[in-house]
């Protein structure tokens, strides 16, 4: 009976955990495919000609990523240099970027940006078709020849018509080292109820670069803050029940152990043996029993898993168990089972040999 | 110095509302070799005396000296070491462990210094060595009794403390457990019994009655049989 209950408590654990993996997984997938949601432009420029063109007037100093990288209110910062460009007489959005610059200098794999080797292209779907370009083929860029990586899916957006190379491609084509002309981000600190997000990335931003033009992709920023709210509150409704339910269910094993093992509490304790040697005894049966719990509670949620993922998360997403977790439950299920056992062992230990027999 | 002082010993239980004095005021002393039989009426506190002597049971006030040694007024570690190595009991129920066979029960006692050849031997002069890998759902009545009586006397304890020790038993049965326990005594070994049946230990024997939780009578009986 200690072992069913082990492992539903360790099945339901796992399952909170996958579940919170999962969504989390699917809320960077989708924050992913919403992008970057703040531009950051140089200062004094116009904004109508920024949307009518795509491209921002004024420039700035690379530098400038060295001082925006240490401010919270943005993060994955992707320096960017952009300009209208010709090739073989087809209009082109040359884009030039960098790697994300995560806050504060740290390492993280990059999500949002285009990876592009140097010396390479990849090209949005529009103008590869425009130029009957394909992966492996060289095209001459601003006078240079670059072979195309590859060819990106069509968006729908500007983006079709981009022409991705690094940062450094870019600025040695239009002849503008350590200059950038836009910066994209990912809005931070969503929190709900925020009443004026734009006035406090301003707030931020300005005393960095003085006079910054922000932009707040309002749609794109709104849908990630939903998405990761809407994720937050699952979270915050089954984990409660999550703790509970195995609360309940140490509660149960405790009380099952007070009634199962009062008379050999009583019993040992009364032919001498000492409260040492009676709790290591009895905890320590807790431990194989707690591994073997633990699984059984992971195919249990195995099993769970693979019912309700279909339901759960209807676009082909697989609820996983990280090693992490799976390792942290083995070392819990024993723990919790001896916390159990810990509490009657303790209780009856305390008392008089007599009163514990006496009671059976 | 006597192997037992019994000091102004009173015990006192509280359930709910409800307060029974099981013992008042008790005091006796019992000599090293003698064998005394604590006799009175159900719920006359008998058990509790037997509890406060084996240190199963803290008395409310009193004290309970064996071997010089005052057993209440030291630690729980302390009064483990007395209840393995100083006192034996054998509870009215025999207690026995149902998943264990009749010598894992007995070994549970053990702490080191009897082997399992001795369990063995110990069972064997109970009658019980061929019932040494039976469970206690294998035996009868009057068995449980001996191996819970094996389990006390493994240790080789000073003082043995028996709780009406022929209770359920045939008349054969609880002749033989007699027959252990006054051996035992003229071996040497004091024994302290409750028994308000009719059988008697066939050694030297004194009477001790518990009346409403008071010690009344003290008898002193000559055996009527001498143990083999």
């Amino acid at each position: 009976m200690g072992l069913i209950m082990i492992a539903v408590a360790t099945s339901t654990v796992l399952l909170v955990a996958m579940l919170a993996e999962s969504g989390e997984r699917q809320t960077r997938r989708i924050q992913r495919d919403i992008g970057l949601n703040v531009i950051i432009l140089p200062p004094g420029t116009d904004i109508d000609e920024y949307w009518m063109t795509g491209v921002a007037t004024g420039s700035m100093q690379a530098d400038v990523m060295d001082r925006l990288v240490d401010q919270d209110v943005a993060n994955r910062l992707v320096p960017m240099l952009k300009q209208s460009i010709e090739i073989n007489g087809h209009q082109a959005m040359l884009v030039g970027l960098e790697d994300e610059w995560y806050r504060r200098n740290r390492t993280m794999p990059d999500v949002f940006t285009t990876q592009v080797p140097l010396g390479s292209v990849v090209l949005g779907s529009a103008i590869a078709r425009s130029l009957g370009a394909g992966q492996g083929d060289v095209v001459q860029v601003l006078g240079e020849s670059m072979s195309v990586d590859r060819v990106l899916a069509s968006t729908g957006t500007r983006e079709d018509v981009a022409v991705h190379v690094t940062l450094a491609d870019a600025q040695q084509l239009l002849d503008q080292a350590s200059t950038l002309n836009e910066i994209q981000a990912i809005e931070c600190h969503c929190a709900p109820g925020e009443t004026d997000p734009l006035g406090r990335l301003r707030t931020a931003l300005d005393p960095i670069i003085p006079g910054v033009t922000i932009i707040r992709r309002e749609a794109a920023a709104n849908a990630r803050l939903q998405q990761r709210h809407q994720a937050e509150r699952v979270l915050a409704v089954t984990s409660p029940l999550a703790l509970l339910l195995c609360a309940g269910l140490v509660a149960a094993l405790a009380t099952m152990n007070m009634r199962e093992r009062r008379v050999e509490i009583g019993l040992l304790h009364a032919v001498g043996r000492s409260g040492g040697f009676i709790g290591m005894l009895l905890l320590g049966r807790w431990i194989p029993i707690g591994l073997l719990g633990a699984v059984l509670g992971w195919v249990l949620a195995m099993a769970c898993a693979t019912f309700i993922s279909p339901g759960l998360l209807p676009n082909g997403g697989q609820m996983a168990i990280p090693v992490s977790t799976f390792t942290f439950v083995l070392v819990l299920a024993p723990a919790g089972a001896i916390s159990a056992s810990a509490v009657p062992v303790a209780f009856a230990l305390r008392r008089d040999p007599a009163e514990v027999l006496r009671s059976i | 110095m006597p192997m037992i002082q019994i000091q102004s010993v009173s015990r006192r239980f509280q359930r709910g509302n409800q307060v029974v004095d099981a013992l008042i005021d008790c005091s006796m002393e019992v000599e090293q070799g003698e064998c005394v039989v604590v006799r009175g009426p159900s719920g006359s506190g008998k058990t509790t005396l037997l509890m406060a002597v084996g240190g199963l049971l803290r008395p409310t006030s009193g004290s309970v000296i064996v071997e010089g040694r005052p057993i209440w007024e030291g630690s729980e570690a302390s009064r483990a070491a007395y209840r393995s190595n100083t006192v034996g009991f054998v509870f009215q129920d025999p207690h026995l462990l149902p998943w264990l066979n009749a010598r894992d029960n007995i070994a549970i006692a053990v702490q080191g210094r009897a082997s399992m050849e001795e369990i063995d031997q110990c069972l064997e002069g109970l009658g019980l060595g061929d019932r040494a890998g039976h469970l206690p759902g294998e035996l009868s009545t009057g068995e449980r009794r001996r191996v819970a009586l094996a389990r006390a006397v493994v240790n080789k304890p000073a003082v043995l403390l028996a709780d009406e020790p022929m209770s359920h038993l045939d008349q054969e049965s609880a002749a033989s457990v007699l027959q252990i326990l006054s051996s035992w005594c003229i071996e040497g070994g004091t024994v302290v019994m409750v028994n308000h049946g009719e059988q008697l230990p066939p050694c030297k024997h004194r009477f001790v009655d518990l009346l409403g939780g008071r010690l009344h009578d003290q008898e002193m009986v000559e055996g009527r049989a001498e143990a083999t």
